[in-house]
This record gives C-alpha cells, sequence and structure tokens, in this order.
C-alpha cells in the first residue's frame, strides 16, 4: 500500500482560504488504513473545516479506490449536482489520488497528505518502506530482502566497508545491514552462489519520470 | 604497489581540506611530503577536489593514491575523474563506497554505481571504451585498490573480495584498526598485496611505530597512516619514524 502522513493542518487551511463551498473526497483503501483519509478522518476535518475555519461542506465520501480514474469517475458522477455547487475538493488521498482526480474533474484541490512511500503495515500504525519501484526486482537472488532499498546506499552488489557487527553506518549504526542479512539468509539456504553474481550498473534510461505501462491494444 | 623499505610501504591518508584556496593543500602536501612519497587522498567533507590535490601532489614529486567514491558521484562523474586521474599520471586509486551522513549535510546521496560496477567501468575503459563503449583515446593504466572491512562478517568479505578480484581488484586496503591481531586476522585470508590502516588519533606514536615490523613479519605490504587536518606534520614524523625503524 502507499503510506501517507497528514499535512500540517494550517497547510491545508491555507490552501482553503479562498474557497466557502467545498467537497471532501477520503481512500477507502490505503489512506483508510494509515488513518489520513477514511471516514473517521473525513468527519475530523469537515468538522474542523466548518466549525474553525466556517466553511460549508456540501458533500464528502469515502472512494474505494480514487487511484482508478475509473472509479473515482463513477463515484463523483453519483455526486454530480453537488460538485457544481462547491467551489474546491479537499482531498484526502495520496498524490496519487489526487493527479488521478485531477485528470476527472475540473476543480481546484486541495491535497490533506503528504504520501511517504510504498510500504508494508506491520501492524495499526507501524509502516514500513521495502520497495524502491526500481522496475527490475531482484529479490529472487536476495532472499527476498531489497538490497535498492532495505541498504540505503541502494548497492546491487554486496555490502559497504562501512558496515559494522552487522550494523548500518548510516543510521549511527542502529538498524541492520541488509547486505549481512541477505548473507545470513542465504547461507542459511545453501545459495550464497547469489553474491557471486555480477549485477550491472542500473539502466537509467527507462527509469526516467513519468514512467507508464500501457499494454498494446 | 610503490614499495620502499624492502618492500614495505609507508603511506600517509588524508582528506583535502575544505577552502576557497589552495593554500592549506599546498601546506598540508608538503608537511605530508616530509613522510614519505605516497600519499592516500580523499575529498574531505565540503573539501578541495582531490583531482587538483593528485595534480599538485605530482608537482610536488609525490605518488598519489586517488580514494574515489561512489557516494557523490554519478557514472558519469566518476568517468570524467577517472578519466583526469589517467591523464594526470596517476597510477593507483582506491575504489570504495563511501558513508553517507544524514546528520552531516542534508545532500541527496548518489550512489549510482557500487564498487563492482565502477571497477567493470574501469575494466572497460582499460579496453579503451567509454561508458557508451565508444573507443576512447589514449591509454588507460589505472590500478584499482579496494577496502576489506575488519568489522564486517568475515565470510561475506571474503564473498565480496573475491568478486571484486574477480572484477580487477589490484590490491586490498583494510580499515583503519590499532588491533594487530585483529588485522594479521584479516590479512591471513586476503590473497592481495594488503595494507593495513592505522588512524594517527587513535594510538600514541610509539604504538604506531611499534606496529611496523611485526605487520612485516606477517606479511602484510604496507602501512597507511590517517592523518587529520592540522595533523600533517605529527603524520610525516610517525612516518619517518616507522621507516627508521624497519631499517
Ligand atoms: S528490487 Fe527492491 S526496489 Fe526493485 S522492485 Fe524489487 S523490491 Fe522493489
Ligand atoms: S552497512 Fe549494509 S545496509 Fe548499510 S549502507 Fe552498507 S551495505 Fe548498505
Amino acid at each position: 500500500m502507499l503510506i501517507t502522513t497528514k499535512k500540517p493542518w494550517s497547510e491545508v487551511q491555507e490552501m482553503a482560504a479562498d474557497y466557502q463551498t467545498l467537497g471532501i473526497v477520503g481512500c477507502g483503501d490505503c489512506c483508510a488504513a494509515c488513518q489520513t483519509g477514511g471516514s473517521e478522518q473525513i468527519k475530523e476535518a469537515a468538522a474542523k473545516l466548518t466549525e474553525e475555519s466556517k466553511k460549508e461542506i456540501v458533500f464528502s465520501f469515502t472512494c474505494e479506490a480514487p487511484c482508478d480514474q475509473r472509479i473515482i469517475r463513477r463515484d463523483l458522477r453519483r455526486v454530480s449536482k453537488e460538485l457544481s455547487q462547491v467551489d474546491a475538493l479537499v482531498v484526502m488521498t495520496c498524490g496519487i489520488g489526487v493527479q488521478s482526480l485531477a485528470h476527472v474533474v475540473d476543480k481546484p484541490l486541495i491535497p490533506t497528505n503528504n504520501t511517504q512511500f510504498p510500504g508494508s503495515a506491520a501492524r495499526l500504525g507501524a509502516f514500513y518502506e521495502y520497495c524502491s519501484t526500481c522496475g527490475d526486482c531482484v529479490l529472487g537472488e536476495t532472499a527476498a530482502i531489497c538490497p535498492v532499498t532495505m541498504c540505503p546506499k541502494g548497492l546491487l552488489n554486496g555490502p559497504c566497508e562501512e558496515v559494522a557487527e552487522g550494523m548500518c553506518d548510516v543510521f549511527g549504526y542502529q538498524k541492520p545491514c541488509a547486505w549481512t542479512d541477505i548473507y545470513a539468509r542465504l547461507k542459511a539456504r545453501n545459495s550464497t552462489d547469489y553474491l557471486q553474481k555480477v549485477r550491472p550498473a542500473r539502466d537509467w534510461s527507462s527509469r526516467m519520470s513519468p514512467r507508464q505501462v500501457v499494454w498494446a491494444r | 604497489m610503490t614499495k620502499n623499505n624492502g618492500g614495505f610501504l609507508f603511506t600517509a591518508q588524508w582528506e583535502t581540506p575544505g577552502s576557497l584556496s589552495l593554500e592549506p593543500l599546498l601546506q598540508g602536501l608538503e608537511a605530508l611530503k616530509k613522510g614519505g612519497e605516497v600519499v592516500h587522498i580523499l575529498e574531505g567533507e565540503g573539501g578541495l577536489s582531490p583531482l587538483v590535490a593528485a595534480a599538485k601532489a605530482r608537482k610536488m614529486g609525490l605518488k598519489p593514491v586517488v580514494h574515489v567514491q561512489c557516494r557523490d558521484r554519478n557514472r558519469r562523474a566518476l568517468f570524467s575523474d577517472l578519466a583526469t586521474l589517467a591523464a594526470l599520471g596517476v597510477k593507483e586509486v582506491v575504489i570504495s563506497t563511501g558513508g553517507h551522513s544524514p546528520q552531516l549535510a542534508p545532500a541527496k546521496p548518489v550512489y549510482d554505481l557500487d564498487v563492482i560496477q565502477i571497477l567493470q567501468m574501469m575494466q572497460d575503459m582499460g579496453r579503451g571504451r567509454d561508458l557508451a563503449g565508444r573507443p576512447l583515446a589514449g591509454s588507460f593504466s589505472v590500478s584499482p585498490g579496494v577496502v576489506v572491512n575488519l568489522r564486517g562478517e568475515p565470510e561475506l568479505e571474503k564473498l565480496s573480495l573475491r568478486k571484486k578480484m574477480d572484477m580487477g581488484a589490484a590490491f586490498a586496503l583494510l580499515t583503519p584498526s590499532t588491533r594487530l591481531e585483529e588485522i594479521e586476522a584479516v590479512a591471513s585470508w586476503v590473497s592481495l598485496p594488503t595494507i593495513a590502516s592505522v588512524k594517527l588519533e587513535e594510538a600514541n606514536s610509539q604504538e604506531i611505530v611499534a606496529m611496523a615490523r611485526p605487520l612485516m613479519n606477517g606479511g602484510v605490504r604496507g602501512l597507511n597512516l590517517i592523518v587529520g587536518s592540522g595533523q600533517e606534520g605529527r603524520g610525516a614524523e610517525v612516518l619517518a619514524q616507522m621507516r627508521r625503524s624497519l631499517s
């Protein structure tokens, strides 16, 4: 899922300053799990906007997947009358949701969240970055530990010279070294041959953003 | 590897000073010159370019060994640095990853290439090819050393070094330690000419001088003294004492 955190409310207020009537769109998937755009957070935002900022909330809803333009388009059609009455939309999604909305509706959009990383939820309120979306996955060779992400230097061919007693220098030796962990797992599986593989430099020509995947029709 | 004292090599390792004039760099090199002819040069935090330092060092009659790090440069910049070093007549470099301290300066880390990939690029340069595989004018004969980490997981370090040797690593520089048994334990399995390192600030002069003979007898090929800024004079003196202790 995409991990989001809330923007400071003052930032949202500043962006909303010029608008009086608002609609609110939340996310029932990742942002609900991160408690940044689920129904509870929509209620809280609506209360603050009406009570503190004296705005009028014309409608609000949680979209099951605002990052899917087909779904958000469908949901907005259901509130088309209300939509025509609002000055702007408060969008409680990730940055992808905000931009998907921008593709289907011509209204000023006020994002309430900061998008952090694609992550895994270990438990409620504990989210961890495991993948940097590099586009050329090596997990099959690295015992399912991503060197691009878990090694802060993103090294593909083994450890740096700064590791000490299995701990990584970048965070003051407070976190484990990804490559030491990769080695330990590969060794336990008799697969250390993978450590001898030379992984060439990444080809950045295919990694320039914005990337796209479009199926041939 | 450049040798003296019956094959045992004494070198100073020094980071370029942060300055908007060349004066501190020239003074530092002059002071280090009294300790011997080989100086390992690294880019200091916000320091002057090691390329300029290498050029100046060569002019003074020194043999610079420049440390090239993955940390701050992408492949184009690394290629340019290595080509420039070759053009300046530098014969040896040490390729390392380099540490990143987000606490110090909140800069974007680069790490476009890792050590293996830089060694691969150097092999291509040696074959007269540039980054795009086009022919390069001139010849490239820069010998790469790599770092072996005394504090790494030993089996993983061995595998790592094997891979670096397959990619052309020609000598090994050990991470610093004042503990002879620790150095010897690692040096015993490193199958490349091996240079131990010690930080001047981590031991008194006598202790450092006393390390030279047992290391030499243990098959280590040299001792690299890491000298901090402002310590160049003392560093040169310790190097001279070590040299005398073996003669
Ligand atoms: S190697 Fe890492 S960053 Fe790349 S796709 Fe796999 S998990 Fe993601
Ligand atoms: S210590 Fe390990 S995880 Fe940290 S940067 Fe070095 S190789 Fe990567």
